[in-house]
């Protein structure tokens, strides 16, 4: 780890919220492309322990928001291709707008001390 | 929505759970190849690109473990593993489970029997559109009771003159003949106003139903069957649509078939075979049947009350212009008391008061303590063997399992076996079923009933199956994990007080079965009682050697001319049947017909006071002779009573002490308060007093008449009456071709004695008592099964104790009395709480108890003594067991 820019953990709690906004984005996606796009919009400042980012796949396939499909990729391999539903969109808002809220109390302490 | 659906992906995940796993270990593989791929593109060697993806990607086994741990359902997977555990250990001990299944099933299959009666009675609404606005209109004044009965024009006017329904219709149930291709057929029938089907909301399901407008007279004559006549009659023929069928040789046009699941006014049951509209009632109905019952479909957004309301200001309205124009005071303000009384038609009518409704309600509590003795039976049976597994239990205790894990595998056990229970109760049920209903139709007609289980009963033996399998497996499971490891795992047992089943506990359980059982005998035995003494009552007239049969030719289109001639041939007839001694005719029969009449004696009774009410009754020549009604004074009617001859009566004594006390009654005029002037009459006999239901406590005062004397509204139906040497069952054949070969299409029905009418008007109280015996037998079966396995079980832990006494010098007899008192007085405990218990269950039947109380000391003296001979013999083969202890064995038993 000592190439390259320094990479920072993402907050705990953030991974569905950065997972289902990242799928909002790009539609159809498989797990390595989620992970990807994580680091490249974020600039290579997050990073995703990118295995984690299958428990928490599997977890959103039960809570029903995301579903998932067994496609190819632009390189004929077999993935499975994760896709954002309807209650997914639901919970991304609800995840943005108390994230906002987290972070604009924490500002204020911050700003105030 | 949302957890159901959540659920359903994590089923269907754990179904597929190794799909799901070579998914995710290629979904896992692909990604550390694209990474190891992407660093080779930006110029890595090869191996250490795959080092790297490997390392930014983590540790790919235990991912795969959370992964895998998302859709895992832990809960789920112990359940499945408690259940092929429990599936194990039943069949592991066979014996047990057939029994524990066996005993169950009896309990859960007689409360499904019953609740698929309740359901299909009780509980469903009537298939029609929107039930809840039905409404049964009744009439009453207040502490009178009421009744369903109304006078035509009384419909009219409430049906014409209500603001509060959308609908109203009268009825009446009556019975007619079809002739159809030329065969005759007698068939139960409604007559119904024109606005009958319209208010239910009811349609045909081939051809039409119909409607007001073909309720005018002068209108051709319509007929709709029911499904189940279609379905016996014409073979779901849709033929029989547009046939003419012939009723009392006028015809009818078949326009419509009703569907399956339609019973008229009720949920289930018997239905009328053909519905009729009211215009041909004068025609067709029977000629007693002048009062018909409404049913209403109340506005939409119109309480009850209002109705009422509205309808108590138009009945009044309508007696008092009825009475006449200048009603006295006192009739006037009795019309006034008259009251409407809307009760709800959701359910139909049998829902509301019908005496079936209410033994269906006692049955149900009777089963429910059928089924709680035979949970008990098994929680005794499970607490012993939960003890024996005590070792088993210790050592997965020592090991680190949770009690709470142990209870939940001991309860799921218990439940499974409930399941199988619940599983075989079904098929009991099933063939149950039909017993249940046969004894049930005891002194009804014939219960029509669809024995298929449906979706509510399903559920319902599911529910109870689990909640008893929970009854019975909580209290074993509990008190069986309850153990001191140390002791248990040493392997000590005699002394060690926490390695025996808490015997308090056990015989709890039994005193409980004692108690339960005995609350069912003792309910059996008041009613088998009172049953026993309702036929004692002396009735006054033969009841054995009589045969009763009904004529009715008003359905085949007769008229009074050729009815009377028909009555004097059958007459002739049956007097020439061998083997008759003598023949009559009666309009009534003599438990079920009731018909009064006002009466006074001319001279005696002033003008103004209110005649006595009398039993009226039209009979035969030699009416008295036939029914063994000894004659006190004067002669028997004869065939010289004609309608033509000088009218005449005859008296009972107690009519005699009423009209004309102290007088000789012989000679005197009477004449009946009626609608017809029936002039003067000439009392010629008194004959004794009979009474007509065992339950009147004072015969009623009754005046026959002559038949052919009777007014017209007697005609159109008559009993024949045969009073033969033998059993009068031999005759009804020879009965029945005489009446036949004199008319082939008159309906002649319902041949039976007086005795078997009288076992019809006690059916309620003869099924009631017959299954009450039943359950209350297997109840105490139950309960003695239990007392001989506790009383088994704890005299071989005794051994030690026993055959030291044996040692020190006791006698064989001393230790038999030691179990025996044991028993008795847990018999004695349980005795004494099922008496009080069973008075209060008492008040249940008390309205159909007779000449017994609720607290009857005989009924209750020999249910206690059954108890006492039944639970001391279940008690006294491991008594017996007891005294051969051999002390040596005993003593070197640890």
């Amino acid at each position: 780890m000592s190439k390259g820019p320094m990479r920072d953990e993402i907050p705990p709690g953030t991974l569905y919220m950065l997972i289902l906004k990242t799928l909002a984005r790009g539609g159809e996606m498989h797990g390595f492309e989620v992970a990807n796009s994580i680091q490249q919009i974020s600039e290579d400042v997050l990073q995703v322990e990118e295995g984690s980012l299958y428990p928490a796949l599997q977890r959103m396939l039960i809570k029903g928001w995301v579903k998932a499909e067994w496609g190819v990729t632009a390189g004929n391999r077999r993935a499975r291709y994760y896709k954002l539903t309807k209650p997914g969109r639901k919970q991304l808002e609800i995840e943005l707008s108390q994230f906002q809220r987290v972070n604009q109390a924490i500002t204020r302490v911050i700003q105030t001390a | 929505m949302n957890w159901l659906g959540e659920l359903w992906r994590r089923l269907r995940m754990l179904v597929r759970r190794s799909q799901f796993d070579a998914g995710l270990e290629e979904e896992m593989r692909l990604h550390i190849e694209l990474r190891a791929q992407q660093q080779i593109e930006a110029g890595s060697a090869a191996d250490e690109a795959g080092c790297a993806a490997q390392r930014r990607f983590g540790n790919t086994l235990r991912l795969k473990e959370v992964s895998r741990e998302t859709y895992q359902w832990l809960s789920l997977e112990i359940l499945l593993q408690d259940v092929r555990y429990g599936l194990r250990m039943m069949r592991r001990s066979p014996g047990f489970t057939a029994a524990a299944v066996l005993t169950l099933a009896l309990g859960i299959g007689a409360n499904t029997a019953v609740f698929s009666l309740v359901d299909a009675f009780l509980l469903r609404l009537l298939p029609v559109k929107d039930p809840q606005q039905l409404v049964c209109i009744r009439h009453g004044a207040p502490k009178v009771g009421n009744s369903s009965d109304f006078s035509y024009p009384a419909f009219e006017a409430l049906r014409d003159r209500s603001h509060s329904f959308s609908g109203l219709f009268a009825y009446d149930i009556s019975h007619v003949n079809v002739m159809a291709d030329g065969e005759s057929d007698y068939v139960d029938c409604d007559f119904v106003s024109g606005g009958y089907f319209d208010v239910l909301g009811v349609g045909a399901i081939i051809g039409r139903t119909f409607t007001a407008d073909d309720d005018h007279p002068g209108k051709p004559a319509v007929a709709v069957i029911s499904y189940a006549y279609w379905t016996r009659r014409f073979a779901r023929n849709p033929g029989a649509i547009g046939k003419t069928v012939y009723l009392a040789g006028i015809p009818f046009n078949l326009i419509g078939v009703t569907p399956s699941n339609f019973f008229g006014r009720n949920v289930a049951g018997n239905s009328a075979d053909i519905t009729l509209p009211m215009f041909v009632h004068p025609r067709l109905a029977l000629k007693d049947h002048d009062t018909f019952e409404i049913m209403a479909r109340l506005r939409p957004g119109v309480a009850p009350d209002q109705a009422q309301a509205d309808l108590d200001v138009i009945y009044q309205g309508f007696l008092l212009h009825e009475a006449g124009l200048q009603p006295s005071a006192k009739v006037q303000q009795e019309l006034r008391a008259q009251k409407i009384v809307l009760r709800p038609g959701l359910r139909g009518i049998a829902a509301d008061d019908d005496s079936f409704a209410r033994e269906l309600r006692i049955l149900t509590w009777v089963v429910g303590i059928a089924l709680l003795v035979a949970c008990v039976n098994i929680a005794n049976l499970l607490l012993a063997r939960a003890y024996s597994r005590q070792k088993e239990i210790a050592l997965r205790l020592a090991i680190g399992a949770g009690r709470m894990r142990l209870v939940r595998q001991l309860l799921t056990e218990s439940t499974l076996l409930a399941m199988a229970g619940g599983a075989a109760g079904l098929l009991f049920a099933k063939s149950g079923m039909g017993l249940l209903v046969a004894v049930l139709s005891l002194g009804r007609d014939p219960i029509a009933f669809d024995l298929h289980p449906n979706a509510s009963v399903l559920a319902f033996t599911a529910g109870v199956s689990l909640l008893a399998g929970i009854l019975f497996g909580l209290v074993p499971a509990v008190s069986g994990t309850r153990i001191d490891l140390n002791a248990r795992l040493k392997g000590c047992e005699v002394g060690a007080s926490s390695g025996r089943p808490p015997v308090r506990l056990a015989k709890s359980l039994v005193i409980s079965q004692v108690a339960l059982s005995l609350v069912l005998l003792i309910g059996a035995g008041l009613l088998i009682r009172s049953i026993r003494l309702l036929y004692h009552v002396d009735t006054g007239y033969e009841r054995e050697k009589v045969l009763m049969a009904w004529v009715l030719p008003v359905l085949a289109g007769y008229d009074h001319t050729k009815e009377v001639g028909l009555y004097r041939e059958l007459l002739d007839r049956m007097n020439g049947i061998p083997g008759v001694q003598s023949a009559s005719l009666a309009r009534m029969r003599p438990v079920f017909g009731q018909w009064y009449r006002r009466v006074r004696v001319q001279e005696a009774t002033p003008a103004g006071n209110q005649a006595p009410e009398v039993y009226y009754g039209p009979v035969g020549p030699r009416f008295f002779e036939t029914m063994r009604i000894p004659l006190l004074l004067g002669r028997e009617f004869s065939a010289a009573d004609t309608e033509a001859a000088a009218k005449v009566a005859i008296i009972s004594e107690s009519a005699a002490r009423i009209l004309l006390p102290n007088q000789n009654p012989i000679g005197r005029n009477i004449s009946f308060d009626g609608v017809e002037p029936s002039g003067q009459i000439e009392i010629v006999a008194v004959v004794k007093d009979i009474r007509h239901r065992p339950r009147e406590r004072q015969p009623r005062p009754a005046v026959y008449v002559p038949y052919t004397q009777a007014t017209a509204d007697a005609f159109g139906q008559m009993n024949i009456l045969v009073r033969t040497a033998q059993n009068p069952s031999s005759v009804i054949a020879t009965v029945r071709r005489q009446v036949q070969s004199l008319d082939s299409k008159l309906p002649f029905s319902r041949a039976e004695t007086p005795k078997q009418e009288l076992d019809e008007y006690l059916g309620e109280e003869r099924s009631l008592a017959a299954l009450l015996a039943l359950f209350g037998t297997l109840a105490l079966v139950l309960a003695s099964v239990g007392l001989y396995g506790m009383m088994s079980y704890t005299i071989s832990r005794r051994t030690r104790e026993l055959g030291i006494r044996i040692a020190l010098g006791a006698r064989k007899g001393d230790l038999l009395r030691m179990v025996l008192r044991e028993t008795a007085s847990m018999i004695v405990i349980g005795v004494a709480i099922g008496l009080p218990v069973s008075f209060v269950a008492a008040q249940f039947i008390a309205s159909m108890l007779f000449g017994v109380g609720t607290s009857d000391p005989m009924a209750i003296s020999i249910a206690v003594l059954i108890m006492f001979v039944t639970a001391l013999t279940a008690a006294y083969i491991p008594a017996r067991r007891a005294t051969r202890v051999d002390p040596m064995v005993a003593l070197r038993y640890e």
